[in-house]
């Protein structure tokens, strides 16, 4: 998806700002930025166990860790598509039995970002809270100019969703949005599966 | 028949073992029973009932003594006036003030938003709701007076020191924080905490405050200073209420399983002058807690349309002669 500033870019590249003397500039900026806006990600329940200080990591996973290797990645951006590059993000999630880890730092960290402000970790897929219905990942995104992006990502291999998230996706009554379910690539044999999951979160500004 | 003649007391028992003496009463509302809590006297207790009614009982008989009709079920609750009137926290912000006796609407304040947190000072002259991250200071009037911040996430719990001039707030971000009342500025927050405090009391000389939450571990927070003082050994579990006997000896803890808050998990009952463990009441899955004027420990279960009440005694801190 184009951005406001890909789509500018590409108009004074072919010179079409240069050539519609009736519009300015501003008037067509307006017009891009209302036509590319992106809506922010929808935010969702903070959950008792977050946790301060965790560590910069990308990789949460050991060997000895039940359940299957998961690989997230995403970009953080805001409303107008553009990288959020000085964005904290951090992560935390319950291990594959169910479990939150608050004597220490098992699955949860804080991620490091690109240059274009991209994510990406490794981990397992959590398993199922035992009072909550779905899978899920917890994210907190904190930028400067920026209102907290508190949010949390499920998956649509969750079962509970029996194989119809668009359908079941409310069987969890705090998914208040169907955006937050992701797909789920699955790759490799039956013994040995991955998963991955693309999720880019949108931040608004203060 | 009226849903208010249905609420009927179907078990009421006193047991006794060695270690002491358990009264409880079981009480059938007609439909299911949300959010308990006990009056601060701990002779009442009162939840939703269904979506649109709160029952007030007496304790420990357990009779039924009002019902009061809300347009939905609230977003919290809380006596006020010694357990005389009830703060109903509505969804569409507005939190009104009902007398027990006749049910009357007695004030009126409209937030922006429902208000999921509520204090209030002991004298009753203060009010302190929380929505999301934003504390809001009310006076007798129903006037805003004040409004404090956490970073981000809810307010999890908030408290007044018992002269009401320091307001302790506790946030799913991790933060605890104590507010003045007078000059609305931040005091300080309670250094090196990782995970959240779901419950603050302050101790009866207003000295101290008591935390606890994800972490498992009490603190005893020196409330000049925002320092921990002490903490109290850690249990597995975590804690969610606290509350302190009338003599401010005595410290009582309701837990939760982090592994699953519907599971059972024990009422845990310290000596907070030595911060020793006295006793670990294991009634199942407690919803509340709260000593009476007796130094009696009073908690609840509740399970669908039914609220178990129980009285207890704690013997082992009058033994010890703490």
């Amino acid at each position: 998806m184009l951005t406001r500033r890909d789509l500018l870019e590409r108009c004074a590249a072919f010179g079409v700002l240069v050539g519609a003397p009736a519009l300015d500039v501003r008037t067509i900026g307006a017009f891009w930025e209302q036509a590319d806006a992106r809506k922010p990600t929808p935010p969702n329940a903070l959950g008792p166990f977050y946790k301060k200080r965790a560590p910069d990591a990308r990789m949460l996973r050991t060997k000895a860790d039940a359940g299957m290797p998961l690989a997230v990645n995403g970009r953080i951006v805001d409303t107008r598509g553009e990288a959020v590059r000085d964005a904290t993000v951090e992560i935390w999630h319950a291990d594959h039995g169910g479990h939150y880890d608050l004597a220490g730092y098992r699955f949860r960290a804080k991620l490091p970002l690109d240059a274009e402000a991209r994510y990406q970790f490794d981990t397992v897929m959590p398993g199922h809270y035992p009072d909550r219905v779905c899978q899920h990942v917890h994210y907190l995104v904190t930028a400067p100019g920026h209102k907290p992006l508190i949010t949390q990502l499920y998956f649509a291999t969750d079962p509970v969703f029996e194989g119809d998230p668009d359908k079941n996706f409310t069987k969890d009554p705090l998914i208040q949005s169907r955006e937050l379910v992701r797909p789920v690539r699955i790759t490799g044999d039956p013994k040995e599966m991955y998963a991955a999951v693309a999720f880019e979160l949108c931040m608004e500004r203060r | 028949m009226t849903a208010h003649a249905l609420s009927v007391v179907i078990a009421l028992g006193v047991c006794t073992t060695a270690a002491a003496q358990t009264s409880v009463v079981t009480v059938k509302a007609p439909a299911d029973i949300g959010g308990p809590l006990f009056a601060p006297k701990g002779d009442r207790v009162a939840a939703s009932v269904g979506r649109d009614r709160i029952s007030v009982w007496s304790v420990p008989d357990g009779r039924l003594i009002q019902t009061l009709e809300v347009p939905a079920r609230p977003a919290a609750k809380l006596f006020a006036a010694g357990g005389d009137q009830l703060l109903v926290a509505l969804r569409d912000g507005t939190i009104e003030l009902r007398a027990v006796a006749s049910g009357a609407t007695v004030r009126r304040m409209k937030a922006d938003a429902a208000q999921s947190t509520l204090a209030t000072t002991d004298d009753g002259r203060l009010l302190a709701s929380a929505a999301d991250e934003r504390i809001t200071l009310w006076d007798a009037s129903g006037k805003v007076t004040r409004t404090f911040a956490h970073e981000f996430g809810d307010v999890a719990a908030l408290a007044f020191s018992p002269d009401g001039t320091v307001l302790a707030s506790a946030g799913l971000d991790a933060n605890v924080h104590l507010w003045d009342v007078a000059t609305g500025q931040r005091k300080a927050s309670v250094p090196d905490q990782l995970v959240a405090t779901f419950a603050l009391t302050f101790t009866v000389d207003g000295k101290s405050l008591l935390m606890a939450g994800a972490a498992g571990t009490i603190e005893v927070v020196d409330v000049a200073t925002a320092s921990v003082t002490r903490r109290l050994p850690a249990q597995k579990y975590a804690v969610f209420a606290l509350s302190v006997s009338p003599d401010g000896k005595t410290l009582a803890a309701a837990c939760f399983d982090v592994d699953g808050a519907t599971r059972p998990a024990p009422v845990t009952i310290w000596d907070l002058g030595s911060g020793r463990l006295l006793r670990r009441l294991a009634p199942g899955t407690p919803e509340a807690i709260g000593f009476g004027p007796d130094g009696q420990l009073r908690y609840m279960l509740m399970k669908g349309p039914e609220l178990t009440i129980g009285v207890t005694s704690p013997p082992a801190n009058r033994r010890s002669g703490s």
